[in-house]
């Protein structure tokens, strides 16, 4: 159950860098040019937020089940012996729990404007903040914070 | 059901229904069982779920509310609120989400 959680969680995490870098890049080439955001860029945009909420349930169940987390929680402050327990627990968790918040709300403000070219400009802004974090928070093997196999 | 599916509020409704079972059958069951009969394997399995579903109804409140302009103080906290009240859901999907008009496709 566990290293089923892990892998799916590994797994959707391509899923979602992937599909909001590309929203990212549409967002701004489409603002930059001016072009009709398209019924593709409606539906990248949805998926994309999609595959966050996906990513974060995976990742909520995950908490619950983590050895890491419950080692964080059951030791009084100040004594964590090793940092992994401290990323997983709070900066993770926090970190994705704030990037998917400005994934979720810079979707529905893109969907909810009338001119093709703020659909564009918003979802870029807020995509590409929430990518910046999203960045910054996994684990890949080359993080200063945590490290992480690309795919387990 | 399947026409649910294809629009938002539809989809947050959806979840709400769903939110608002996982969140009774915790306390009237998996509860119960875990300190009147010493049985948590109840709550073990539906805690989680639970934590999910009402992680998963807060962001599509947030992406309702934003997208459909609600106002906070008349809408948003209400239908906030509800997914920690028993039966909250069930009845702001009556009295707020499905006199809501169908939105556009995604």
């Amino acid at each position: 159950m566990y290293s089923t959680l892990i892998f799916l969680h590994s797994v959707t995490r391509w899923l979602v860098v992937i599909s909001l870098g590309y929203a990212v890049f549409r967002g701004y080439k489409g603002f930059r040019s001016g072009s009709v955001f398209s019924r593709l860029d409606n539906n990248i945009r949805h998926w994309t937020a999609t595959f966050a909420h996906l990513q974060l349930m995976l990742g909520i169940v995950l908490y619950t089940q983590s050895p890491l987390v419950k080692y964080y929680w059951q030791t009084p402050s100040g004594e964590h012996s090793f940092f992994d327990a401290v990323f997983y627990s709070v900066l993770h968790s926090l970190g994705m729990l704030s990037a998917v918040l400005i994934i979720t709300i810079g979707s529905a403000l893109s969907k909810s404007k009338s001119l093709d070219s703020e659909k564009h400009k918003t979802m870029f802004l807020w995509f590409a903040t929430a990518l910046v974090i999203i960045f910054v928070f996994i684990p890949w093997p080359f993080s200063p914070l945590s490290n992480r196999p690309f795919l387990r | 059901m399947i026409h649910l599916l294809k629009t938002s509020v539809g989809r947050l409704r959806v979840i709400g229904f769903l939110e608002g079972v996982s969140l009774l059958t915790l306390i009237f069951v998996a509860v119960p069982m875990k300190y009147y009969f010493d049985n948590p394997s109840g709550s073990k399995i539906l805690g989680p779920v639970h934590g999910g579903l009402f992680l998963l109804f807060v962001f599509n409140t947030i992406s309702v509310g934003v997208e459909h302009r609600w106002k906070f103080n008349t809408t948003t906290w209400k239908v906030l609120i509800a997914c920690i009240v028993p039966f909250g859901t069930f009845y702001i999907d009556r009295k707020i989400l499905s006199k809501m008009k169908a939105d556009r496709d995604n």
